[in-house]
């Protein structure tokens, strides 16, 4: 049975899984920035210090981590600890948020999923998107501490977008499969922070890479962000490997995990609006 | 796609809903879902599951309106769900042309934070309108709310009718191609609800297409080209919007009971029980379903209370049949107007009680009408509510007007008016 003739839109009880909505996803995309700004702005909103939390969360942040972490990790880096530790945990930092606000994501726009159209994938994206303000400011602290201590990038400087475009699929990948899940089984949501603990250990952002042991490196091609923190470390201070053959495996497994994460997201999609 | 005046703005074919109540309403977490994987029982229907639509198919050419009546839960609110693409049929598809937004709801999207500003530009994103849109209705939208200054004020601060004024004043400026509204939205303010219509009235003369829930028949003759009538998800009846209310009304008279008198089971979880309701004429006593114009009516309820209480009402509903309720009365009304004439002290002792209850005539128009009763304390606290009884109004002696009946119909209240 089909419809007597052709419509501009069409709803369809059977649709293709892969389908990304593009198309209306690019109709939505005022919506992408109001979404993150509404987050930005409630966030800081009736605190004292406002916006300049924004600069001394990732502030506070390094202090905490430089303190703790001796510098006795065998660290061959010519300059201060904290820049090295601090050129991976940023974009750790970034990761963990955004995986653990997009995973929780869906269920926390529950009201608006139940009372209103929009491409549903825009949540996730929209998360993942807002958490890049907080890494943008901590970015610019680097900056400065890197210009401070007279360490300028080499031209290996021009893999940093790549590095970073890769991580923000990778944690929208997990968001759409996570974030799905949690729409039925809150345990996700619970679970998670635990996940990502465990990831941080297993991920060479205190220690360089070489420093993990060699006959666990296997693990590197399903934990992408070994081969992307390394990468930020290569191309801000030249220091570090993200192209040993098993990072450049895991940087495959992110189009794996964002495909079957889109196929997760448009098979449990159809259901959100009943049972979130 | 160049649309013509011929071409249809959305056609739905075969559209179905399956719900799963467990999933709905029941902690449904990940060990019961490991379970239901092994246990090859659970995958048949459980007795709650229901299809909630079954195989509705419709079209709708550009600039028509549709109107969509059934009782509650016919499936109603589940079809507008699906066409406005919350959720998704379980089968069937539908395809629509042009841009489409639907009101289920107002203030969509509004954060108590922000910004009478923010949100309007919050909402509107929401809704699908583009950043440049939005700009350039912005004044209109501010102007129609009549918020003023409080624009930037956050909208926590604002007074709730402030709050829907706002809202509504952006779901006014949508402006789609399709728009869809469910009438629960229009329920309350009146002023709200006149604006609603108005929009609505708008929008048909604009040659935009509307499909419509209600169950306010007049408005629904008034707006719409053609009605779809829904029972328990499927369709009973659609076309021309007059001859499917009239299947609709005759569908609602063949349920009214044909007792006189309503007896209900003596619930012991309950405080309070509504346990008989009988109807009669007040003057000649005969019970019947079928009342002059002129003719009052008496109702005997009889309840029974399983404790004592410090304060109950008896409280009675009247509604048109298949629509809003437009009478009610609580026992202890108007105790502070009339002060000579012995009133009702209602019974609060534990233990069976009867109380008598006349609608006076001539107030109702003709039509039909549905009686419930309830015993509480407020519309809130309600220990029973019980509905079921249905009468007529009739006018055969044309006491009320010399016109035909049907097409003197404007109103529900005919109490004389004095003509001097």
């Amino acid at each position: 049975m089909k419809l007597t003739q052709q419509f501009e839109w069409v709803v369809d009880s059977k649709e293709n899984p892969l389908h990304f909505p593009i198309k209306e996803v690019w109709r939505y995309r005022d919506m992408l920035y109001f979404l993150a700004l509404r987050d930005f702005k409630i966030r800081y909103k009736q605190s004292a210090l406002g916006f300049l939390w924004a600069i001394f969360q990732p502030l506070i942040n390094v202090v905490i981590y430089y303190l703790i972490f001796p510098k006795s990790l065998g660290v061959e880096f010519n300059g201060p600890y904290s820049i090295y530790f601090l050129c991976g945990f940023i974009p750790w930092n970034y990761f963990s948020k955004a995986f653990n606000y997009g995973s929780s994501s869906l269920v926390s726009e529950a009201d608006l999923i139940k009372k209103v159209y929009f491409p549903r994938i825009i949540i996730p994206i929209a998360t993942a998107i807002s958490s890049l303000s907080d890494m943008l400011i901590s970015f610019f602290i680097l900056v400065i501490m890197l210009l401070f201590e007279g360490i300028v990038p080499s031209a290996n400087l021009i893999w940093l977008p790549f590095f970073t475009i890769l991580m923000i699929i990778y944690a929208t990948a997990l968001s759409l499969w996570f974030g799905s899940l949690n729409v039925r089984f809150r345990d996700v949501q619970i679970l998670l922070p635990f996940l990502i603990q465990i990831l941080f250990i297993l991920t060479p952002i205190a220690y360089p890479i070489e420093k993990f042991p060699k006959n666990l490196h296997w693990f590197f091609t399903v934990n992408p962000m070994s081969g992307i923190v390394e990468g930020y470390r290569y191309s801000l201070l030249g220091s570090g490997q993200p192209f040993e053959p098993f990072c450049i495996v895991s940087y495959l497994f992110v189009m794996v995990v964002f495909l079957s994460g889109l196929y997760i997201f448009n098979r449990f999609q159809r259901q959100f609006a009943d049972i979130i | 796609m160049k649309s013509t005046h011929s071409e249809l703005a959305l056609e739905c074919e075969g559209i179905s809903k399956y719900y799963r109540i467990g999933e709905v309403t029941s902690i449904f977490t990940l060990t019961d879902y490991v379970a239901s994987c092994f246990n090859k029982n659970s995958r048949q229907p459980r007795k709650n599951d229901f299809w909630a639509l079954q195989n509705v198919s419709f079209e709708l050419k550009h600039g028509q309106a549709l109107g969509i009546i059934g009782r509650n839960g016919a499936g109603k609110s589940t079809l507008l769900k699906i066409l406005s693409r919350i959720t998704h049929p379980t089968h069937g598809r539908f395809g629509f042309n042009g841009t489409m937004a639907s009101l289920l709801e107002v203030g969509t999207g509004f954060k108590q934070e922000l910004s009478g500003k923010d949100n309007i530009f919050l909402s509107g994103s929401v809704m699908g309108l583009s950043r440049h849109q939005i700009k350039a209705v912005y004044d209109e939208i501010v102007e129609f709310s009549e918020i003023g200054t409080f624009i930037d004020t956050p909208v926590k601060r604002y007074s709730s009718g402030m709050y829907v004024r706002l809202a509504f004043a952006v779901a006014a400026h949508l402006d789609p191609d399709i728009l869809i509204i469910d009438e629960v939205l229009a329920v309350g303010d009146l002023k709200f609800q006149k604006k609603c219509l108005q929009k609505m009235n708008m929008a048909t003369k604009a040659g935009k297409t509307i499909i419509f829930v209600s169950h306010q028949i007049e408005a629904m003759t008034q707006l719409c080209n053609s009605v779809l009538y829904l029972e328990k998800g499927q369709v009973v009846e659609k076309g021309p919007t007059l001859e499917v209310i009239q299947t609709y009304q005759r569908n609602m008279m063949k349920d009214f009971s044909k007792e006189e008198q309503l007896l209900f089971e003596l619930n012991p979880e309950k405080e309070a029980c509504v346990r008989a309701i009988s109807i009669r004429s007040a003057i000649t006593a005969k019970p019947s379903h079928h009342y002059d114009i002129c003719e009052s009516i008496e109702l005997t309820i009889n309840f029974e209370l399983l404790r004592h209480f410090s304060d109950l009402k008896v409280i009675v509903f009247i509604y048109q049949l298949g629509g809003p309720v437009i009478w009610s009365s609580f026992s202890t009304d108007w105790h502070n107007f009339n002060e000579k004439e012995p009133l009702l002290i209602t019974p609060k002792e534990k233990g069976d009680h009867q109380i008598k209850v006349v609608i006076p005539a001539p107030v109702l128009n003709t039509g039909q009408y549905e009686v419930e009763v309830g015993l509480g304390l407020n519309l809130e606290q309600i220990f029973d509510l019980q509905r079921g009884l249905y009468f007529n109004v009739t006018d055969l002696k044309n006491s009320y007007s010399s016109l035909v009946t049907s097409t003197r119909a404007a109103g529900q209240i005919v109490t004389p008016m004095q003509w001097n």
